[in-house]
């Protein structure tokens, strides 16, 4: 009997060890050929190297949608983060009839594939005759963030106690006051929270972007998605390393700020 | 009822318009549009007026498009069931498991969610390559003669969109099992269960609702997977989501592309209406 229990808890937990390998893999051999000195990759490796990472200054266009995919995730936190805090707000707070349909639909964004939301905006967009702009771009962006923003701001929102609103609107501070000196501190890591994932979300999308993009104003995902379809250079190695290094920092961050696994 | 202090009720509601409005006509407004669109014969130039089903037609009466329409639908089964049988044993052990770190444990399964889904297909065409590590692998063990090709086939998609969704998988799994009162699982023991009749009578059905969620949620999102099917698919492999890109952006017929788009926007609108009657349903049985 034990040893039976034992056994099952071993090939578990082999078993486990291996679906991790297979989940980390394709992470980890970007990293290796990042570092490797041939293009093509053969263990075990002959030589580690930074020289792919010192090229990446002359390759302009990853430069570029470098800068452009930092702005449009910055501008795409701040829009949804406004938006979807006060749409929280609303959601939480208020008691008005067709609560449950509108928070619904405030979330469906978040279900349809990105496929149809991409092409439908790029036909809209077209129709209304607005040119591909970092504009156009931010919208799209800001559309598919917000329900990402009203889960962690409502998540925090439930739990918070009215009494200390009530407290400081007792003491003479107005609304608004009340609002910024007690209410957004208290629910600080809500905000962060939902700001963080925008960003993410932002810089790594693909399918939203690809039909809204232009060679003017293309995203880091977008250069290494057309590049990878012709090549693949080592480069493109290093630069997904970089990526990857800054999601994980925002993820540690965001993990620091509060346990990150409640809203995925 | 609680008391509610008359200043907390009113205004409060009229946060939501910016949202609001922003959703309506940045996102709703669109979605009306692609599906007006889709209902109209798009000649270069022009939008004729009036309304038809053309594009439809066509699609349905196309055997070619039939077959694109069958091997996505065949490929989201496959990715459901497999994700399905890989994620359950892993997402049970993350529930059950005593290991210390267990938040770290959950984290690292799901971390792959939060790298752009180029960044791991393009670690996949590494992999997947005729010189590349899997096949250097099968031919270094003996298990195959001459290497193996994955890229820019069928499998290789498959193996792509498994890996993308088994997270998600998971974490559906993780959510029910979580809910399972490992009490109940002690009674079948004591009672004389072995371990396989104590999965099969108690865990099992318990979970069957997180088991319906993901697998819904899962086949949803691979029947309109693009990136990954477009990069490891290749130009030849056609499926309805990259068919749309190419009707719109290649060929540039609007009309048709907005048409097979709205087949599979049904498709999901369908499945997410299955998804909340059985997430009503889960509720209904909790009480």
């Amino acid at each position: 009997m034990m040893w039976g229990v034992k056994l099952r808890g071993l090939v578990l937990g082999i078993y486990n060890i291996l679906i991790f390998i297979f989940l980390i893999s394709p992470l980890v051999i970007v990293v290796l050929v990042s570092l490797n000195d041939t293009q093509y990759i053969s263990f075990p490796l002959k030589k580690l190297t930074l020289q792919w990472y010192k090229t990446i200054p002359e390759y302009m266009e990853f430069v570029d949608a470098f800068m452009v995919s930092i702005w449009l995730a910055l501008l795409t936190a701040i829009c949804s983060t406004t938006l979807g805090t006060m749409a929280a707000f609303a959601i939480v707070r208020g008691r008005f009839p067709g609560r449950d349909m509108i928070s619904t639909l405030i979330m469906s964004p978040l279900t349809l594939p990105g496929v149809i939301t991409g092409i439908a905006m790029l036909q809209f967009y077209t129709w209304i005759s607005i040119g591909p702009s970092l504009g156009r771009l931010v919208l799209g962006h800001t559309v598919i963030t917000i329900p990402y923003v009203v889960r962690s701001v409502s998540a925090v929102l439930y739990g918070f106690p009215l009494s200390l609103e009530e407290a400081g609107m007792n003491l003479g501070a107005n609304r608004l006051r009340t609002t910024f000196l007690i209410t957004f501190p208290l629910i600080r890591s809500g905000l962060l929270a939902g700001a963080i994932f925008s960003f993410i979300v932002s810089f790594d999308n693909v399918v939203i972007s690809i039909f809204l993009v232009s060679p003017l104003y293309n995203t880091l995902p977008i250069t290494i998605f057309n590049y990878v379809t012709y090549s693949a250079e080592p480069i493109i190695a290093s630069i997904s390393t970089l990526q990857m290094l800054m999601i994980i920092l925002l993820m540690v961050i965001l993990e620091k700020v509060m346990g990150f696994s409640k809203y995925m | 009822m609680k008391f509610q202090m008359p200043w907390r009720q009113h205004p409060v509601v009229y946060l939501l318009f910016p949202a609001g409005v922003v959703l309506l006509i940045f996102f709703f407004f669109p979605i009306f549009f692609l599906l007006l669109l889709s209902l109209r014969k798009y000649v270069i130039g022009s939008i004729p007026s009036g309304l038809t089903l053309a594009n439809f037609f066509h699609f349905f009466s196309d055997p070619f498009y039939l077959d694109v329409l069958l091997s996505t639908l065949k490929l989201g089964v496959l990715v459901t069931c497999i994700t399905l049988v890989l994620g359950y044993p892993v997402a049970y052990f993350l529930v059950r498991t005593r290991l210390p770190f267990k938040n770290w444990l959950r984290m690292a399964v799901i971390s792959p969610l939060l790298v752009s889904v180029v960044i791991r297909t393009y670690g996949w065409l590494i992999l997947l390559s005729d010189r590349g590590l899997v096949n250097q692998m099968l031919t270094g063990l003996g298990i195959v003669e001459q290497p193996v090709k994955m890229l820019f086939t069928y499998n290789g998609v498959l193996i792509g969109l498994v890996h993308v969704f088994l997270p998600l998988m998971i974490l559906s799994l993780v959510g029910v099992i979580e809910n399972i009162n490992p009490s109940l699982e002690d009674a079948a023991e004591n009672l004389g269960a072995n371990w396989i009749q104590r999965f099969l009578w108690i865990t099992l059905p318990l979970s069957l609702p997180g088991i319906i969620a993901g697998s819904l949620l899962v086949f949803s999102l691979s029947i309109a997977a693009y990136v990954t099917p477009q990069l490891l698919g290749g130009p030849s492999l056609l499926l309805l989501s990259t068919m749309v890109f190419q009707q719109i952006m290649v060929v540039l017929d609007w009309g048709f592309g907005a048409a097979i788009a709205v087949i599979l926007l049904v498709m999901t609108l369908m499945i997410i209406f299955i998804y909340t009657r059985i997430l009503n349903l889960g509720k209904r049985w909790e009480v």
